[in-house]
């Protein structure tokens, strides 16, 4: 197994477009990463650049303490497993995992070794004689798990490997890879667009937006501190919401709602001469309160929202409001039963909300 | 390495085995560029032999021994020549596969191509690196989005980019070679790019083809003229929403934006170009103009 280093990593196609710029990363051996971000944000690319397939324009890429930059891909001692993987339908489970073995000249005995102690760690021992199509979707995809766990690699690379199936057999894989991880402790890449994939698999999180990482961190950091108001947004469902607003002395202005900042993130504020400023105040919907023992609490930040929809989620229920003329989403418990329409007191805990710059919407520091 | 060949053999050498006769009377090798070529078996001398094999690697058997089928498809394909054979030809289609890397194993990327698709496959290799294979059409044949997925499985195996063309059915020996002729030439002008798919088919290849076929100049007046004012942003927008089939709340929901939002932008986009994209008119040509932007 093996750390990997990217320092200063870049990818640029023809006529100056780039996919991703100044990517820089240190990946401890055994670590799960995760690069999540929308389509296009350079994921892939990167991916696809540790494993040799895209050349790298610019930067170093070491796998252990080798620059990989100029090693042929099948040199890097790595292993994929890809979004739309299928199998050799021609072929049974056992030649479908021995295939990438037989490529790199294994002997018979080895291959048999490989693909049996696999097969066994993955739970496919009775299905080695079976064609693909005789395989469920998740058999299937362990199959596709099993023909890159044979390899023993120093890494192995992920690229949305569970985004063809249904949700249900989405869930039992993410935990089913999640485990296989914690037994092969094995470096891992795993790419991503699915932020419960990130925040649910992930040791590490890499954010990434227009080919730029918009923040490295574990779930919880990325969760509770979002450098930006995009990684604010995307991680996270409901996603965070945000409200502008003119800063004063104590209070937040929302156009007429005015609500009390805690002193505590007052003080920050002032010191960064935000005072008489526009801001970006994020609340993530769980902050958002509808118990009358809250409410009574949290005089300084109650509203009277009116209730666009509320949709019951079985659990808790999510209310669709406006305040002042700017949309939030609030998850309240579903013991309330709330109706569309319907005017309704709640309060932000705002103890627990994020300030941004409203230009850089970058976040307020100390 | 194969300038330097040729300066030292002269007209010994030929790059293409374009028939039998230079398949048996030639002696065929590859450089380790994967560049094949050979040269006039009885002009070599045994040292000369002994030379070339400590720098290039003698072709296999299995990419120089065709079967009787695989000739004829051979000279039909690449020499023009019409077969004897009064057998009516089965339907089928024709597959081309590029390997766009170096070092690929060609015995077992045919063994994966043959466990992918069936085992009636005839196999015609033009080089090292480009194989034709010629597929009975099945009741139920793969799809190209099946054979995306076969793709990054040979990709993931072999750790090599390759593409494939996917040709249209034929039912007589005159229609495969036309429609070889014309798949081949749309297929070639896509290899230079960048950014290539994995998978190609006649309708697929449409939109790229056709401005691949149109004058730079002309594009770009037209593209400058249309996209004169219109900011980065608005572009992205209008690229998800085409990729969501103009389907606007899987675009908001894809861009982390309102629904309410990407309409403004869509209103901004259409007061800046001129084009409404919910008309088919204007939306292929904002596809057309953004694909090559």
């Amino acid at each position: 197994m093996a750390d990997i280093r990217m320092n200063s990593i870049m990818k640029k196609y023809e006529k100056n477009v780039t996919a991703v710029q100044d990517f820089n990363l240190d990946i401890k051996d055994k670590e799960f990463i995760v690069f999540v971000g929308p389509s296009g944000c350079g994921k892939s690319t990167t991916l696809r650049m540790i494993a040799g397939l895209e050349d790298i324009t610019e930067g170093d890429l070491f796998i252990g303490d080798l620059r990989v930059n100029d090693v042929a891909p099948k040199d890097r001692d790595i292993a994929m497993v890809f979004q739309n993987y299928a199998l050799y339908p021609h072929m049974n489970v056992y030649d479908n995992m021995a295939f990438g073995l037989k490529l790199r000249k294994f002997s018979k005995s080895e291959i048999e070794t490989r693909v049996k102690n696999a097969a066994k760690i993955l739970g496919l021992e009775e299905y080695l004689d079976r064609k693909p199509k005789a395989l469920s979707g998740g058999q299937r995809q362990r199959v596709a798990l099993g023909r890159a766990i044979v390899r023993d690699p120093q890494v192995f690379l992920m690229d949305e490997p569970l985004s063809n199936l249904d949700a249900k057999l989405r869930v039992q894989m993410r935990s089913e890879i999640t485990k296989l991880h914690q037994r092969l402790q094995s470096t891992t890449i795993y790419v991503t667009h699915d932020q419960t994939e990130a925040m649910t698999m992930a040791s590490r999180i890499v954010i990434m937006k227009d080919g730029v990482i918009q923040q490295v961190g574990t779930p919880k950091e990325v969760y509770d501190t979002p450098d930006n108001v995009f990684v604010g947004g995307f991680i996270g469902s409901p996603a965070m919401n945000f409200l502008t607003g003119r800063l004063e002395e104590r209070h937040l202005v929302i156009n007429e709602v005015k609500v009390l900042v805690p002193e505590g993130k007052m003080k920050v504020l002032r010191e960064r001469g935000y005072v008489g400023k526009e801001i970006i105040l994020g609340i993530r919907p769980e902050d958002i309160h509808d118990e009358p023992i809250f409410i009574e609490s949290s005089q300084e930040s109650k509203l009277v929202a009116t209730i666009d929809v509320a949709e019951l989620m079985g659990a808790e229920t999510y209310l669709y409001s406006k305040i002042a003329g700017q949309d939030f989403i609030a998850r309240v418990d579903s013991r309330s039963d709330i109706q569309n329409g319907q005017k309704l007191e709640l309060a932000f805990d705002l103890n627990k909300c994020h300030f941004f710059d409203a230009t850089s919407e970058e976040r307020i520091r100390p | 390495m194969i300038d330097k060949i040729k300066e030292m053999f002269g007209d010994r050498i030929v790059e293409e085995f374009s028939d039998v006769e230079s398949v048996n009377n030639y002696r065929w090798y590859k450089t380790p560029q994967d560049q094949p070529f050979g040269i006039r078996k009885h002009s070599l001398t045994e040292y000369e032999v002994n030379l070339l094999e400590i720098f290039v690697t003698p072709l296999p058997a299995y990419y120089l021994q065709l079967s009787t089928e695989q000739t004829m498809w051979k000279q039909l394909l690449f020499e023009g020549t019409q077969p004897d054979s009064k057998s009516p030809l089965k339907p089928s289609r024709i597959l081309q596969f590029r390997i766009l890397s170096k070092d690929a194993d060609q015995e077992l990327f045919q063994e994966a191509i043959e466990n992918m698709l069936s085992d009636d496959l005839i196999f015609v290799w033009k080089n090292t690196y480009s194989l034709i294979v010629i597929e009975p059409f099945k009741d139920e044949p793969i799809s190209a989005q099946q054979f995306q997925g076969l793709m990054q499985t040979i990709e993931s195996d072999f750790f090599i980019k390759a593409v494939v063309f996917i040709g249209t059915a034929f039912h007589t020996f005159q229609d495969s070679v036309e429609s070889f002729e014309k798949e081949a030439r749309i297929f070639q002008s896509f290899l230079s790019l960048k950014n290539i798919n994995q998978v190609y088919t006649l309708a697929s290849s449409f939109p790229n083809y056709l401005l691949s076929q149109m004058d730079d100049d002309d594009y770009n007046f037209i593209r400058n003229h249309i996209f004169h004012t219109i900011e980065p942003e608005l572009k992205d927008t209008v690229k998800m929403l085409l990729k969501c089939n103009l389907n606007y709340s899987l675009a908001a929901k894809n861009l982390f934006i309102h629904r309410n939002s990407l309409q403004y932008r869509m209103d901004k986009f259409t007061e800046q170009t001129g084009l409404d994209v919910k008309t088919i008119p204007d939306a292929v040509t904002a596809y057309l103009l953004l694909l090559k932007n």
